[in-house]
């Protein structure tokens, strides 16, 4: 496909997640959207307002800093069927739509209080796709921030060459 | 034209020719190479060279765009049922590379490219002892082994020291004591478990550092490899850019590459080993190139089958002649017979209470073992099978992180993991089967492959021994940990198909007798002594080792044993 040719010859498809360049430091990642995707710029806002409901940043971790939301968009393009897909993106429209009946504002105009109430909403809906949609978007966006380098390195202990084994550690306090 | 036929012809003649280049493969063309032959390895694959070609080698999560998923476009050619992963899916078969047919349901693992298996194996090695190849006399099935202990044990030594194994000296006389470095240590709760055996089972059962193919102090031959240090990076089944496990990619193959008698030809898939009727003799091998469908032969004095256990079995059932119509060597028409594997259906776990103040830090690439304890000395009255299984087993605390909000809460708890209550033991069976006539493979008289080869049928199935075996293995299990005071006992017969075990052997069986065997006690086919075949095909019976440590040395001593007998002017 000739836009994955494109990502190809910029290194990105396969270089990791899509930074941003030098000169645009100071715009938040929010405002940044994947030409490329099958996701339109607005999907693309609303996903990553729903990855930052999910794990709001504190300290500059969470999944807007960790770039989850990127993750996200390239995760579905690439590796989801097209009914899943476009299942997310309807339930990311209809997101939009409750969040304007319940509190007047498009989803990521929200408070984190709102949005959390209005996706939650879909967790305990009867409607399948609904449920599916929560289930599959709260699922990547925690798979996505859990390896991320900073949570995994810093957080976890995480070593690539540990070079080493201990079987019998006194665990503090 | 004569001419260049006669060049062309010399051009493909070698003193040897070895088929397959994976663990023994690699280790045929290393006996032979340091014995001055000069040796052609045929491999079906594509070229995997150590480092250069372990593109995943070395790489954090975060490194991988999807974290391992693989993306849609790079599923096609794999067929639904398959799991793939990012980090390995270059080692993966495309379905139709080789169709093959499953009359009963069997899972056939290949490792297709430079080094084979000995890549992606589980580096896990145990010698057998006169226990394991006194077994079909004593107890009746198979044909005697044609050899003993002490046959194989100077060959055990000799791969051993070049392949570097970490263990301890265990002194038992099931299972031999390896020559070994350091071993990587049991955890505290592994630890107890172990006395807790000792203490209700005393010198019936033992629990050990399970021995594993992997440098922990590495020698002077293992630096001249080129190999360093273990680091436990527990991504051995991407290769090693350390070379800190044995594979042929790290080990063999460059060793005999330096002595400038080795060629290797990858993309070469093997057709048939040719038997010239006119010489009465093997001449060579015929292949299909991988690429261009061109079928090649090429002409060696010996011939080593290394091709994978039913690989081995294929290219012989494919050799046919005037004097040999039903496969080479197969006058007894057994070729293709006594089909075995392990048994891997049983899973026992639990959780162990009681060790809320330790835990484990960094990672290991091995664990613990069991070796077998049932019908060893002699067939117990009281058990309603023969033979037994050995056990692998790991313990651990885990950590756990309560996903059910999101929020503040959500990332909170994800970077604040918490351990787990209690540790957890997990154990798995490693059984010893029956060869049955019944289980064999054979070649399809209508359905080939995209190479023009006929395809495999496969027809193997689970005994009663298997199902009383499995059954025993849950209650000695749930024994054992009772006893030890764990908790929450958790047993399983998973019904795994045979073949997920990774370990099918047999078909091409050593024996004394040429009425019932096909190879012989230096793994020559009887009625063709210039072939060997030394890998998973040869075996008789199976054990319940983990089987690769033992084809390596049965190839090692079968090699020097071909080089002495084409010095002697006899094959």
């Amino acid at each position: 496909m000739k836009r994955r040719e494109v990502l190809k010859t910029l290194g990105l498809a396969t270089a990791g997640l899509v930074s941003l360049p030098a000169w645009a430091s100071g715009w938040t990642a929010l405002d940044v959207t994947i030409e490329s995707s099958t996701f339109s710029s607005s999907e693309q806002t609303i996903l990553s307002s729903v990855a930052d409901t999910i794990i709001p940043a504190k300290n500059n971790i969470g999944a807007i800093p960790q770039e989850v939301d990127k993750f996200l968009v390239r995760l579905f393009d690439e590796c989801y069927e097209k009914d899943e897909r476009d299942n997310i993106k309807r339930q990311l429209n209809v997101m939009n739509d409750r969040s304007m009946e319940s509190f007047g504002s498009l989803f990521a105009d929200c408070t984190q209080q709102e949005r959390e109430r209005v996706f939650l909403s879909f967790d305990g809906s009867d409607d399948e796709s609904e449920q599916e949609f929560f289930q599959r978007v709260k699922y990547e966006t925690i798979r996505g921030f859990r390896t991320s380098k900073v949570v995994m390195e810093y957080y976890h202990g995480y070593k690539l060459v540990p070079g080493f084994y201990n079987g019998n550690v006194d665990v503090e306090g | 034209m004569a001419n260049l036929n006669i060049n062309s012809k010399k051009k493909r003649t070698y003193d040897a020719i070895v088929i397959g280049s994976g663990a023994t493969g690699g280790w045929a063309a290393k006996e032979l190479c340091d014995n001055g032959l000069n040796t052609l390895v045929l491999e079906r694959g594509r070229d995997v060279k150590h480092i250069e070609d372990y593109p995943t080698a070395s790489k954090a999560p975060w490194e991988f765009e999807f974290r391992g998923t693989v993306p849609l476009d790079k599923r096609t050619g794999y067929g639904s049922g398959k799991r793939l992963r990012m980090e390995t899916l270059h080692w993966q078969l495309k379905d139709d590379e080789q169709p093959y047919i499953a009359e009963k349901p069997f899972r056939w693992f290949r490792g297709y490219h430079v080094g084979g298996k000995s890549l992606l194996w589980a580096r896990q090695t145990q010698r057998w002892s006169d226990y394991d190849f006194e077994g079909p006399e004593r107890d009746g099935f198979a044909v005697d082994w044609p050899i003993r202990y002490k046959d194989i044990e100077p060959w055990y030594d000799h791969v051993e020291k070049f392949a570097g194994i970490a263990g301890d000296k265990d002194g038992i006389p099931e299972l031999p004591d390896s020559i070994v470095q350091p071993a990587i240590d049991l955890n505290v709760v592994e630890h107890y478990f172990k006395e807790k055996i000792n203490e209700h089972y005393g010198d019936d059962r033992h629990l050990l550092a399970a021995r594993c193919a992997h440098l922990t102090d590495p020698q002077e031959i293992h630096l001249q490899q080129g190999r360093s240090k273990c680091l436990h990076q527990t991504m051995c089944n991407r290769g090693c850019n350390l070379g800190g496990y044995f594979s042929s990619n790290s080990s063999t193959l460059p060793w005999a590459m330096k002595t400038g008698n080795l060629t290797m030809r990858p993309n070469s898939v093997v057709h048939s080993v040719i038997y010239d009727d006119e010489q009465e003799k093997v001449t060579g091998v015929r292949i299909v190139d991988r690429h261009s469908k061109e079928m090649m032969d090429f002409y060696s004095n010996i011939v080593f089958v290394n091709a994978s256990a039913l690989n081995s079995n294929m290219i012989l059932m494919n050799s046919t002649s005037n004097r040999f119509p039903n496969g080479l060597g197969n006058d007894n028409g057994l070729l293709g017979k006594y089909i075995a594997w392990h048994n891997y259906r049983g899973n026992a776990s639990a959780s162990v209470p009681g060790f809320e103040d330790k835990k484990t830090e960094g990672r290991r690439p091995s664990y613990a073992y069991i070796p077998r304890f049932r019908n060893v000395l002699e067939q117990e009255s009281n058990l309603d099978f023969q033979r037994g299984y050995a056990v692998g087993v790991s313990a651990g605390r885990g950590s756990y992180t309560n996903t059910d909000k999101i929020g503040d809460k959500l990332r909170e708890n994800i970077l604040n993991p918490e351990l787990n209550e209690n540790w957890h033991i997990g154990t798995w069976m490693m059984g010893e089967t029956v060869p049955l006539e019944k289980n064999h493979v054979r070649l399809s008289k209508d359905k080939t492959d995209k190479y023009g080869i006929p395809q495999l049928i496969i027809s193997c199935e689970w005994d009663e021994n298997d199902v009383n075996m499995t059954e025993d293995y849950l209650q000695e299990m749930t024994a054992m940990f009772e006893k030890a005071g764990f908790t929450n006992i958790d047993v399983e017969d998973t019904h795994s198909p045979p073949g997920a075990d990774i370990h099918e052997m047999g078909g091409v069986r050593m024996g004394h007798d040429p009425a019932t065997s096909l190879t012989n006690k230096w793994n020559q086919l009887h009625h063709a002594k210039n072939v060997f075949v030394t890998d998973g095909a040869c075996m008789t019976s199976t054990g319940s080792q983990n089987p690769t440590l033992t084809y390596m040395a049965l190839t090692a001593r079968a090699a020097n044993y071909a080089v002495e007998e084409l010095k002697r002017g006899n094959i």
